[in-house]
Protein backbone atom coordinates (compact mmCIF):
# COMPACT_ATOMS: atom_id res chain seq x y z
CA UNK A 1 0.00 0.00 0.00
CA UNK A 2 3.06 1.93 0.27
CA UNK A 3 5.36 2.04 -2.38
CA UNK A 4 8.74 4.14 -2.63
CA UNK A 5 10.65 3.83 -5.84
CA UNK A 6 14.12 5.13 -6.49
CA UNK A 7 12.62 8.07 -4.14
CA UNK A 8 15.29 10.72 -3.39
CA UNK A 9 15.26 13.83 -1.56
CA UNK A 10 17.69 16.66 -0.57
CA UNK A 11 17.41 19.25 2.10
CA UNK A 12 18.89 22.53 1.00
CA UNK A 13 21.08 25.10 2.91
CA UNK A 14 23.94 27.64 2.67
CA UNK A 15 26.46 25.03 2.37
CA UNK A 16 24.07 23.95 -1.00
CA UNK A 17 22.41 20.34 -0.94
CA UNK A 18 22.91 17.29 1.49
CA UNK A 19 21.07 14.23 1.00
CA UNK A 20 18.53 12.93 3.00
CA UNK A 21 16.93 10.12 1.48
CA UNK A 22 18.90 8.12 -1.58
CA UNK A 23 17.13 5.98 -4.27
CA UNK A 24 15.22 4.57 -1.65
CA UNK A 25 12.85 1.25 -2.42
CA UNK A 26 10.50 0.55 -0.23
CA UNK A 27 7.51 -1.48 -0.32
CA UNK A 28 4.35 -1.47 3.13
CA UNK A 29 1.16 -4.16 2.39
CA UNK A 30 -1.80 -3.01 4.24
CA UNK A 31 -1.99 -4.18 7.82
CA UNK A 32 1.33 -4.00 8.46
CA UNK A 33 3.57 -3.21 11.85
CA UNK A 34 6.85 -1.30 10.31
CA UNK A 35 9.73 -0.24 12.78
CA UNK A 36 12.32 1.83 11.56
CA UNK A 37 15.08 2.32 12.86
CA UNK A 38 18.93 4.56 12.58
CA UNK A 39 21.04 6.64 13.92
CA UNK A 40 19.82 10.74 13.76
CA UNK A 41 19.99 11.78 10.53
CA UNK A 42 20.10 8.27 8.62
CA UNK A 43 16.64 9.95 6.89
CA UNK A 44 13.59 8.11 9.13
CA UNK A 45 11.87 11.56 9.64
CA UNK A 46 12.50 12.31 6.37
CA UNK A 47 10.53 9.77 4.94
CA UNK A 48 8.08 9.89 7.44
CA UNK A 49 7.45 13.37 6.76
CA UNK A 50 6.82 12.07 2.64
CA UNK A 51 4.21 9.71 3.75
CA UNK A 52 1.78 12.55 3.85
CA UNK A 53 3.25 14.84 1.70
CA UNK A 54 4.78 17.53 4.41
CA UNK A 55 8.03 16.61 1.87
CA UNK A 56 7.81 15.69 -1.35
CA UNK A 57 10.14 13.39 -3.80
CA UNK A 58 13.07 15.25 -5.91
CA UNK A 59 13.15 12.30 -8.06
CA UNK A 60 11.59 8.95 -7.83
CA UNK A 61 8.20 8.46 -7.04
CA UNK A 62 6.22 7.24 -3.80
CA UNK A 63 2.27 6.06 -3.44
CA UNK A 64 0.20 5.70 -0.57
CA UNK A 65 -2.73 3.93 -0.63
CA UNK A 66 -2.78 4.41 -4.65
CA UNK A 67 -2.53 8.52 -4.26
CA UNK A 68 1.05 9.78 -5.73
CA UNK A 69 2.00 12.42 -2.91
CA UNK A 70 3.49 14.89 -5.38
CA UNK A 71 -0.16 15.28 -6.67
CA UNK A 72 -1.04 18.27 -4.87
CA UNK A 73 -4.74 17.81 -5.58
CA UNK A 74 -4.95 14.46 -3.72
CA UNK A 75 -2.74 16.17 -0.40
CA UNK A 76 -6.22 16.21 1.30
CA UNK A 77 -7.39 12.95 0.73
CA UNK A 78 -3.85 11.72 1.41
CA UNK A 79 -3.54 13.61 4.68
CA UNK A 80 -7.24 11.96 5.60
CA UNK A 81 -5.52 8.82 4.77
CA UNK A 82 -2.09 9.04 6.62
CA UNK A 83 -1.94 10.53 10.18
CA UNK A 84 1.06 11.27 11.83
CA UNK A 85 2.18 11.53 15.79
CA UNK A 86 5.14 13.29 16.66
CA UNK A 87 8.02 13.15 19.88
CA UNK A 88 6.28 15.96 21.90
CA UNK A 89 2.88 15.35 22.87
CA UNK A 90 2.58 19.06 24.38
CA UNK A 91 3.44 20.34 20.78
CA UNK A 92 0.94 18.55 19.29
CA UNK A 93 -2.48 19.39 21.83
CA UNK A 94 -4.10 22.25 20.71
CA UNK A 95 -7.52 22.46 22.74
CA UNK A 96 -8.06 23.16 26.69
CA UNK A 97 -9.91 19.69 26.64
CA UNK A 98 -9.28 16.48 25.92
CA UNK A 99 -12.51 15.84 23.79
CA UNK A 100 -12.13 19.32 22.13
CA UNK A 101 -8.34 18.30 21.05
CA UNK A 102 -9.78 14.80 19.69
CA UNK A 103 -12.57 16.79 17.86
CA UNK A 104 -10.43 19.89 16.14
CA UNK A 105 -9.54 17.52 13.00
CA UNK A 106 -13.02 16.59 12.33
CA UNK A 107 -14.59 20.13 12.45
CA UNK A 108 -11.65 21.37 10.23
CA UNK A 109 -12.95 18.64 7.91
CA UNK A 110 -16.85 19.54 8.69
CA UNK A 111 -17.78 16.32 9.81
CA UNK A 112 -21.68 16.43 11.29
CA UNK A 113 -22.30 16.92 14.99
CA UNK A 114 -23.59 13.59 15.77
CA UNK A 115 -21.13 11.84 13.47
CA UNK A 116 -18.53 13.70 15.48
CA UNK A 117 -20.11 12.77 18.50
CA UNK A 118 -19.33 9.27 17.61
CA UNK A 119 -16.01 8.80 16.26
CA UNK A 120 -14.64 11.08 19.05
CA UNK A 121 -15.81 8.61 21.64
CA UNK A 122 -14.64 5.88 19.66
CA UNK A 123 -11.57 7.25 19.63
CA UNK A 124 -11.19 8.04 23.33
CA UNK A 125 -12.57 4.68 24.51
CA UNK A 126 -9.85 2.51 21.91
CA UNK A 127 -6.71 4.44 23.85
CA UNK A 128 -8.64 4.23 26.69
CA UNK A 129 -8.83 7.82 27.58
CA UNK A 130 -12.67 8.09 27.83
CA UNK A 131 -13.03 8.65 31.61
CA UNK A 132 -10.68 11.63 30.80
CA UNK A 133 -12.70 13.53 28.24
CA UNK A 134 -13.25 16.28 29.77
CA UNK A 135 -9.91 16.77 31.36
CA UNK A 136 -7.41 19.34 30.50
CA UNK A 137 -4.43 17.82 28.83
CA UNK A 138 -1.74 19.43 30.76
CA UNK A 139 -2.59 17.76 33.72
CA UNK A 140 -2.05 13.84 32.06
CA UNK A 141 0.97 12.24 32.25
CA UNK A 142 2.57 12.19 29.04
CA UNK A 143 1.65 8.78 28.31
CA UNK A 144 -1.77 9.30 28.46
CA UNK A 145 -1.21 12.80 26.52
CA UNK A 146 0.09 10.90 23.30
CA UNK A 147 -2.64 8.54 23.57
CA UNK A 148 -4.81 11.48 23.39
CA UNK A 149 -2.76 12.61 20.49
CA UNK A 150 -3.09 9.18 18.74
CA UNK A 151 -7.21 9.53 19.52
CA UNK A 152 -6.85 12.72 17.76
CA UNK A 153 -5.57 11.11 14.69
CA UNK A 154 -7.98 8.14 15.22
CA UNK A 155 -10.93 10.31 15.01
CA UNK A 156 -10.20 11.27 11.14
CA UNK A 157 -9.93 7.42 10.55
CA UNK A 158 -6.72 6.95 9.15
CA UNK A 159 -5.74 3.78 6.99
CA UNK A 160 -1.98 4.13 8.58
CA UNK A 161 -0.21 5.94 11.05
CA UNK A 162 2.73 7.00 11.46
CA UNK A 163 4.78 7.44 14.69
CA UNK A 164 8.05 9.37 15.04
CA UNK A 165 9.32 8.81 18.12
CA UNK A 166 6.56 9.44 19.84
CA UNK A 167 7.93 7.79 22.98
CA UNK A 168 11.23 9.59 23.35
CA UNK A 169 9.69 11.85 25.82
CA UNK A 170 8.15 9.18 28.04
CA UNK A 171 8.99 6.84 30.82
CA UNK A 172 8.79 3.35 30.88
CA UNK A 173 4.97 3.03 31.85
CA UNK A 174 3.98 5.87 29.65
CA UNK A 175 6.16 4.11 26.87
CA UNK A 176 4.57 0.79 27.73
CA UNK A 177 0.75 2.41 27.53
CA UNK A 178 2.00 4.02 24.10
CA UNK A 179 3.49 0.90 22.26
CA UNK A 180 0.48 -1.63 23.74
CA UNK A 181 -2.09 0.97 22.01
CA UNK A 182 -0.20 0.96 19.03
CA UNK A 183 0.05 -2.46 19.00
CA UNK A 184 -3.77 -3.10 19.49
CA UNK A 185 -4.50 -0.39 16.76
CA UNK A 186 -2.73 -3.01 13.96
CA UNK A 187 -4.24 -5.86 15.74
CA UNK A 188 -7.59 -5.30 16.05
CA UNK A 189 -8.31 -2.32 13.23
CA UNK A 190 -6.05 -3.67 10.79
CA UNK A 191 -4.04 -0.01 10.74
CA UNK A 192 -0.65 0.07 9.29
CA UNK A 193 1.65 1.29 11.66
CA UNK A 194 4.84 3.04 10.65
CA UNK A 195 6.48 3.53 14.13
CA UNK A 196 10.35 5.22 13.85
CA UNK A 197 11.81 4.47 17.16
CA UNK A 198 15.71 4.52 18.90
CA UNK A 199 13.76 1.91 21.41
CA UNK A 200 15.12 -1.57 20.37
CA UNK A 201 12.77 -3.20 22.46
CA UNK A 202 9.75 -1.21 21.24
CA UNK A 203 10.99 -2.39 17.70
CA UNK A 204 10.94 -6.16 18.70
CA UNK A 205 7.11 -5.56 18.53
CA UNK A 206 7.18 -5.27 15.38
CA UNK A 207 6.40 -7.40 12.66
CA UNK A 208 9.34 -6.21 10.09
CA UNK A 209 12.10 -3.82 11.05
CA UNK A 210 13.61 -1.54 8.41
CA UNK A 211 16.95 -0.34 9.00
CA UNK A 212 18.25 2.89 7.50
CA UNK A 213 21.55 4.57 7.38
CA UNK A 214 22.53 7.34 4.69
CA UNK A 215 19.31 7.44 3.10
CA UNK A 216 19.22 4.11 2.13
CA UNK A 217 17.61 0.97 3.76
CA UNK A 218 20.81 -1.49 4.61
CA UNK A 219 18.47 -4.12 6.51
CA UNK A 220 15.16 -5.04 6.20
CA UNK A 221 13.24 -8.16 7.64
CA UNK A 222 11.32 -9.56 10.76
CA UNK A 223 12.92 -8.68 14.36
CA UNK A 224 14.71 -11.64 15.13
CA UNK A 225 16.66 -11.85 12.19
CA UNK A 226 17.69 -8.04 12.51
CA UNK A 227 18.66 -8.29 15.70
CA UNK A 228 21.07 -11.22 15.05
CA UNK A 229 23.31 -9.51 13.33
CA UNK A 230 24.80 -7.53 16.49
CA UNK A 231 28.22 -5.99 15.26
CA UNK A 232 26.18 -4.56 11.85
CA UNK A 233 23.77 -3.21 14.13
CA UNK A 234 26.95 -1.45 16.21
CA UNK A 235 28.88 -0.34 13.42
CA UNK A 236 25.47 1.50 12.30
CA UNK A 237 25.28 3.02 15.69
CA UNK A 238 22.38 1.34 16.64
CA UNK A 239 21.99 -1.02 19.75
CA UNK A 240 20.54 -4.83 20.04
CA UNK A 241 17.56 -5.42 23.28
CA UNK A 242 19.88 -6.66 25.60
CA UNK A 243 18.47 -10.26 25.94
CA UNK A 244 20.06 -10.45 22.54
CA UNK A 245 22.86 -8.95 23.34
CA UNK A 246 23.50 -11.65 25.91
CA UNK A 247 22.98 -14.49 23.92
CA UNK A 248 25.19 -12.98 21.44
CA UNK A 249 27.44 -12.51 24.38
CA UNK A 250 27.28 -15.83 25.23
CA UNK A 251 27.88 -16.91 22.16
CA UNK A 252 31.09 -15.22 22.28
CA UNK A 253 32.40 -16.87 24.92
CA UNK A 254 31.68 -20.50 23.30
CA UNK A 255 28.31 -21.00 24.65
CA UNK A 256 26.07 -22.27 21.81
CA UNK A 257 23.21 -19.92 22.79
CA UNK A 258 20.61 -19.76 20.18
CA UNK A 259 19.95 -17.05 17.78
CA UNK A 260 16.91 -15.09 17.56
CA UNK A 261 16.08 -14.54 21.03
CA UNK A 262 14.74 -10.95 21.98
CA UNK A 263 12.83 -10.92 25.06
CA UNK A 264 12.97 -11.51 28.59
CA UNK A 265 11.36 -14.83 28.93
CA UNK A 266 12.38 -17.03 26.21
CA UNK A 267 15.72 -15.65 27.25
CA UNK A 268 15.63 -17.00 31.01
CA UNK A 269 14.15 -20.26 29.30
CA UNK A 270 17.24 -21.01 26.68
CA UNK A 271 19.42 -20.66 29.70
CA UNK A 272 17.81 -22.54 31.90
CA UNK A 273 17.74 -25.22 29.85
CA UNK A 274 21.03 -25.05 29.23
CA UNK A 275 21.95 -24.92 32.66
CA UNK A 276 19.60 -28.26 33.09
CA UNK A 277 21.57 -29.93 30.12
CA UNK A 278 24.76 -28.51 31.20
CA UNK A 279 28.12 -30.64 30.39
CA UNK A 280 26.32 -32.38 27.43
CA UNK A 281 25.79 -30.14 24.52
CA UNK A 282 26.09 -26.71 24.97
CA UNK A 283 29.74 -26.47 25.00
CA UNK A 284 31.33 -26.23 21.19
CA UNK B 1 30.39 21.13 45.90
CA UNK B 2 28.15 19.28 48.62
CA UNK B 3 24.55 20.51 48.70
CA UNK B 4 21.68 19.67 51.05
CA UNK B 5 18.26 19.83 50.72
CA UNK B 6 16.27 19.50 54.18
CA UNK B 7 12.72 19.19 53.88
CA UNK B 8 12.07 20.86 50.35
CA UNK B 9 8.30 21.55 49.40
CA UNK B 10 7.50 22.86 46.46
CA UNK B 11 3.56 23.84 45.43
CA UNK B 12 3.01 25.01 41.42
CA UNK B 13 0.00 27.23 41.35
CA UNK B 14 0.29 27.84 45.45
CA UNK B 15 -3.05 28.96 46.98
CA UNK B 16 -4.86 28.87 43.86
CA UNK B 17 -7.37 25.89 42.39
CA UNK B 18 -5.12 24.64 40.11
CA UNK B 19 -2.33 23.96 42.58
CA UNK B 20 0.05 21.24 42.42
CA UNK B 21 2.10 19.62 44.81
CA UNK B 22 5.69 18.78 43.15
CA UNK B 23 7.89 18.07 45.96
CA UNK B 24 6.63 17.14 49.72
CA UNK B 25 9.51 17.12 52.47
CA UNK B 26 12.42 16.14 50.20
CA UNK B 27 15.67 15.88 52.09
CA UNK B 28 18.65 14.81 49.71
CA UNK B 29 22.50 15.19 50.48
CA UNK B 30 25.05 15.00 47.22
CA UNK B 31 28.81 15.03 48.25
CA UNK B 32 32.05 15.99 46.06
CA UNK B 33 32.42 12.42 43.75
CA UNK B 34 28.74 11.34 43.36
CA UNK B 35 27.57 11.08 40.81
CA UNK B 36 23.76 10.19 40.79
CA UNK B 37 20.95 8.62 38.44
CA UNK B 38 17.37 10.34 39.44
CA UNK B 39 14.67 8.35 38.25
CA UNK B 40 10.85 8.94 38.18
CA UNK B 41 8.31 9.13 36.53
CA UNK B 42 6.72 12.05 34.48
CA UNK B 43 5.57 13.95 36.61
CA UNK B 44 7.01 12.73 40.05
CA UNK B 45 9.40 15.51 40.56
CA UNK B 46 12.54 15.05 38.92
CA UNK B 47 13.00 18.22 37.03
CA UNK B 48 11.07 20.64 39.95
CA UNK B 49 14.11 19.30 42.34
CA UNK B 50 16.58 19.82 39.97
CA UNK B 51 15.52 23.41 39.52
CA UNK B 52 15.44 23.60 43.70
CA UNK B 53 18.77 22.44 43.56
CA UNK B 54 20.75 24.92 41.21
CA UNK B 55 19.30 27.59 43.19
CA UNK B 56 16.63 28.70 39.93
CA UNK B 57 13.53 28.04 42.17
CA UNK B 58 12.42 28.82 46.00
CA UNK B 59 10.99 26.27 47.30
CA UNK B 60 7.95 26.86 49.50
CA UNK B 61 9.05 25.18 52.45
CA UNK B 62 12.56 23.54 53.96
CA UNK B 63 15.57 24.82 52.89
CA UNK B 64 18.32 24.82 50.16
CA UNK B 65 21.97 24.09 52.01
CA UNK B 66 25.14 24.58 49.54
CA UNK B 67 28.73 23.23 51.19
CA UNK B 68 25.51 21.72 53.63
CA UNK B 69 25.45 25.49 55.45
CA UNK B 70 22.80 26.81 56.34
CA UNK B 71 22.29 30.48 54.84
CA UNK B 72 20.84 33.39 56.46
CA UNK B 73 18.06 33.54 53.68
CA UNK B 74 17.32 32.11 50.77
CA UNK B 75 18.26 34.55 48.43
CA UNK B 76 22.46 34.53 49.57
CA UNK B 77 22.03 30.24 49.97
CA UNK B 78 20.50 30.83 45.93
CA UNK B 79 23.52 32.60 45.13
CA UNK B 80 26.00 30.31 46.43
CA UNK B 81 24.25 27.21 44.83
CA UNK B 82 23.72 29.43 41.86
CA UNK B 83 27.70 30.41 41.54
CA UNK B 84 28.72 26.46 41.80
CA UNK B 85 25.79 24.57 40.13
CA UNK B 86 25.31 24.53 36.64
CA UNK B 87 22.01 23.16 35.16
CA UNK B 88 21.47 21.28 31.68
CA UNK B 89 17.60 21.64 30.91
CA UNK B 90 15.80 19.01 28.92
CA UNK B 91 16.40 19.60 25.22
CA UNK B 92 18.87 22.06 25.85
CA UNK B 93 19.54 22.70 22.30
CA UNK B 94 16.57 24.64 21.99
CA UNK B 95 18.08 27.28 23.81
CA UNK B 96 21.32 27.78 21.35
CA UNK B 97 20.99 31.37 19.75
CA UNK B 98 24.63 32.81 19.24
CA UNK B 99 26.24 32.81 15.25
CA UNK B 100 28.88 30.40 16.29
CA UNK B 101 29.35 27.52 18.17
CA UNK B 102 32.21 29.31 19.74
CA UNK B 103 30.42 32.20 20.61
CA UNK B 104 27.22 30.08 22.33
CA UNK B 105 29.71 28.32 24.18
CA UNK B 106 31.91 31.77 25.20
CA UNK B 107 28.52 33.46 26.51
CA UNK B 108 28.17 32.11 30.19
CA UNK B 109 32.19 32.64 31.08
CA UNK B 110 32.03 36.46 29.63
CA UNK B 111 28.78 37.13 31.34
CA UNK B 112 30.29 35.42 34.52
CA UNK B 113 32.65 38.60 33.88
CA UNK B 114 35.70 36.45 32.65
CA UNK B 115 38.69 37.94 30.93
CA UNK B 116 38.50 37.20 27.16
CA UNK B 117 41.76 35.27 27.34
CA UNK B 118 39.95 33.56 30.36
CA UNK B 119 36.65 32.77 28.80
CA UNK B 120 38.96 31.48 25.52
CA UNK B 121 40.97 28.50 27.26
CA UNK B 122 37.22 27.91 28.95
CA UNK B 123 35.78 27.64 25.64
CA UNK B 124 38.51 25.78 23.50
CA UNK B 125 38.54 23.22 27.06
CA UNK B 126 34.99 22.72 27.37
CA UNK B 127 34.64 22.00 23.86
CA UNK B 128 37.59 19.80 23.71
CA UNK B 129 36.17 17.75 26.51
CA UNK B 130 32.64 17.81 25.27
CA UNK B 131 33.97 16.47 21.87
CA UNK B 132 32.95 19.46 19.72
CA UNK B 133 36.37 21.29 18.96
CA UNK B 134 35.90 20.84 15.34
CA UNK B 135 32.73 22.36 15.48
CA UNK B 136 33.50 26.38 17.08
CA UNK B 137 33.29 28.19 14.02
CA UNK B 138 30.10 26.70 12.49
CA UNK B 139 26.72 28.39 13.26
CA UNK B 140 24.70 26.11 15.66
CA UNK B 141 21.90 25.44 13.57
CA UNK B 142 24.10 23.78 11.10
CA UNK B 143 24.63 20.92 13.21
CA UNK B 144 22.87 17.81 14.08
CA UNK B 145 20.39 17.58 16.92
CA UNK B 146 23.62 15.67 18.55
CA UNK B 147 26.05 17.80 18.05
CA UNK B 148 23.74 20.66 19.06
CA UNK B 149 22.96 18.78 22.08
CA UNK B 150 26.81 18.90 23.21
CA UNK B 151 27.44 22.46 22.38
CA UNK B 152 25.18 23.49 24.72
CA UNK B 153 25.50 21.08 27.54
CA UNK B 154 29.40 22.45 26.17
CA UNK B 155 28.13 26.02 27.17
CA UNK B 156 27.42 24.75 30.94
CA UNK B 157 30.24 22.74 31.22
CA UNK B 158 32.30 26.19 30.17
CA UNK B 159 31.32 27.45 33.32
CA UNK B 160 33.41 24.77 35.21
CA UNK B 161 30.55 23.97 38.00
CA UNK B 162 31.20 22.09 40.24
CA UNK B 163 28.17 20.50 40.34
CA UNK B 164 26.49 19.47 36.79
CA UNK B 165 22.96 19.11 36.62
CA UNK B 166 21.43 17.49 33.69
CA UNK B 167 17.63 16.95 32.95
CA UNK B 168 17.41 14.21 30.63
CA UNK B 169 20.31 14.33 28.83
CA UNK B 170 20.08 11.44 26.50
CA UNK B 171 16.27 12.05 25.65
CA UNK B 172 15.85 12.12 21.80
CA UNK B 173 19.58 10.66 20.78
CA UNK B 174 20.27 7.57 19.30
CA UNK B 175 21.78 4.85 20.62
CA UNK B 176 25.62 5.67 19.74
CA UNK B 177 24.82 9.21 20.33
CA UNK B 178 23.81 8.21 24.25
CA UNK B 179 26.54 6.04 24.45
CA UNK B 180 28.87 8.71 23.75
CA UNK B 181 27.31 11.61 26.00
CA UNK B 182 27.31 9.40 28.97
CA UNK B 183 30.82 8.41 28.40
CA UNK B 184 31.90 12.06 27.87
CA UNK B 185 29.73 12.73 31.22
CA UNK B 186 31.80 9.69 33.14
CA UNK B 187 34.72 11.63 31.91
CA UNK B 188 34.23 14.93 33.39
CA UNK B 189 33.54 13.49 36.79
CA UNK B 190 36.10 13.84 39.13
CA UNK B 191 38.25 16.51 37.40
CA UNK B 192 36.01 18.87 35.66
CA UNK B 193 33.20 18.69 37.78
CA UNK B 194 33.36 17.17 41.47
CA UNK B 195 29.67 16.18 41.21
CA UNK B 196 26.78 14.88 38.68
CA UNK B 197 22.91 14.28 39.11
CA UNK B 198 21.67 13.25 36.24
CA UNK B 199 17.64 12.57 35.32
CA UNK B 200 16.94 9.77 33.11
CA UNK B 201 14.00 7.27 31.48
CA UNK B 202 16.30 4.90 30.65
CA UNK B 203 17.03 2.42 33.64
CA UNK B 204 19.87 0.69 31.20
CA UNK B 205 21.92 3.72 31.09
CA UNK B 206 21.50 4.48 34.76
CA UNK B 207 22.61 1.57 35.59
CA UNK B 208 25.91 1.64 33.53
CA UNK B 209 26.23 5.23 34.28
CA UNK B 210 25.65 6.23 37.67
CA UNK B 211 27.41 5.24 41.30
CA UNK B 212 24.17 5.67 43.23
CA UNK B 213 20.15 6.24 42.28
CA UNK B 214 17.65 8.16 43.98
CA UNK B 215 14.11 7.93 42.98
CA UNK B 216 11.14 10.26 43.14
CA UNK B 217 7.63 8.86 43.40
CA UNK B 218 5.02 11.05 43.21
CA UNK B 219 6.78 14.10 44.62
CA UNK B 220 9.18 11.95 47.13
CA UNK B 221 12.28 10.68 47.19
CA UNK B 222 11.30 7.12 47.95
CA UNK B 223 14.31 5.01 47.37
CA UNK B 224 18.42 5.88 47.22
CA UNK B 225 21.45 4.03 47.40
CA UNK B 226 23.57 2.22 45.29
CA UNK B 227 22.75 1.09 41.51
CA UNK B 228 22.67 -2.77 42.82
CA UNK B 229 20.86 -1.79 46.11
CA UNK B 230 18.06 0.18 44.10
CA UNK B 231 17.62 -1.86 41.17
CA UNK B 232 17.48 -4.91 43.05
CA UNK B 233 14.00 -3.96 44.19
CA UNK B 234 12.69 -4.72 41.07
CA UNK B 235 8.85 -5.04 42.07
CA UNK B 236 8.76 -1.97 43.89
CA UNK B 237 9.75 -0.04 41.15
CA UNK B 238 7.33 -1.29 38.48
CA UNK B 239 4.36 -0.36 40.96
CA UNK B 240 5.98 3.20 40.26
CA UNK B 241 5.41 3.38 37.08
CA UNK B 242 9.77 2.31 36.80
CA UNK B 243 11.43 -0.66 35.49
CA UNK B 244 14.79 -2.27 36.06
CA UNK B 245 16.86 -3.01 32.77
CA UNK B 246 15.59 -6.05 31.00
CA UNK B 247 19.67 -7.49 32.01
CA UNK B 248 18.52 -7.54 35.37
CA UNK B 249 14.92 -8.89 35.14
CA UNK B 250 16.48 -11.86 32.92
CA UNK B 251 19.02 -12.36 35.60
CA UNK B 252 15.98 -12.01 38.31
CA UNK B 253 14.02 -14.75 36.15
CA UNK B 254 17.40 -17.18 35.87
CA UNK B 255 17.55 -17.13 40.01
CA UNK B 256 13.37 -18.09 39.91
CA UNK B 257 14.13 -20.89 37.44
CA UNK B 258 16.40 -22.40 39.69
CA UNK B 259 20.06 -21.32 37.90
CA UNK B 260 22.56 -20.19 41.02
CA UNK B 261 23.15 -16.84 40.04
CA UNK B 262 24.65 -14.10 41.79
CA UNK B 263 22.77 -10.93 42.68
CA UNK B 264 23.44 -7.45 41.69
CA UNK B 265 23.89 -8.28 38.34
CA UNK B 266 23.25 -4.94 36.08
CA UNK B 267 25.18 -4.94 33.18
CA UNK B 268 25.41 -8.02 29.78
CA UNK B 269 28.63 -8.13 29.91
CA UNK B 270 28.95 -9.13 34.21
CA UNK B 271 25.93 -11.41 33.48
CA UNK B 272 27.53 -12.93 30.28
CA UNK B 273 30.67 -13.86 32.37
CA UNK B 274 28.37 -14.98 35.57
CA UNK B 275 26.09 -17.24 32.81
CA UNK B 276 29.57 -18.57 30.79
CA UNK B 277 31.11 -19.54 33.92
CA UNK B 278 27.52 -21.50 35.48
CA UNK B 279 27.49 -23.28 32.08
CA UNK B 280 31.45 -24.24 32.25
CA UNK B 281 32.29 -22.48 29.02
CA UNK B 282 35.26 -20.54 29.23
CA UNK B 283 35.86 -16.60 29.01
CA UNK B 284 36.24 -14.99 26.06
CA UNK B 285 36.82 -18.54 24.18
Amino acid sequence: MIKAENLSFSYRGDEGAAAALKKLNIDIAGGEFVAILGHNGSGKSTFAKQLNAILTPEEGRLTVFGIDTSDEGSVFELRKNVGMVFQNPDNQIVATVVEEDVAFGLENLGVPRDEMRRRVDEALKTVRMYDYRLHAPHLLSGGQKQRVAIAGILAMEPKCIVLDEPTAMLDPSGRAEVMETVRRLNREKGITIIHITHYMDEAVKADRCIVMDGGEVVMDGPPAEIFARVEELRALGLDVPQAAELMYELRKRGIDAPEGILRSAPCVEAIAKMYKDRGTANVR
Amino acid sequence: MSVELRNITYTYNKDEPSARVALENVSLRLDDGDFVGLIGHTGSGKSTLMQVLAGLLPPCGGELMPEGKSYPDYKSAARVARKSAGLVFQYPEHQLFEETVYKDIAFGPLNRGLSSDEADARVREAARRVGVEPLLDKSPFDLSGGQKRRVAIAGVVAMKPELLILDEPTAGLDPEGARELLAMLKSLHGDWCKTIILASHSMEDVAKTVKTVAVMNRGRLVMSGSVAEVFSRGEELRAMGLDTPQISRIAEGLIRAGVPLRRGIFTVAEAADAIAELLGGGKNA
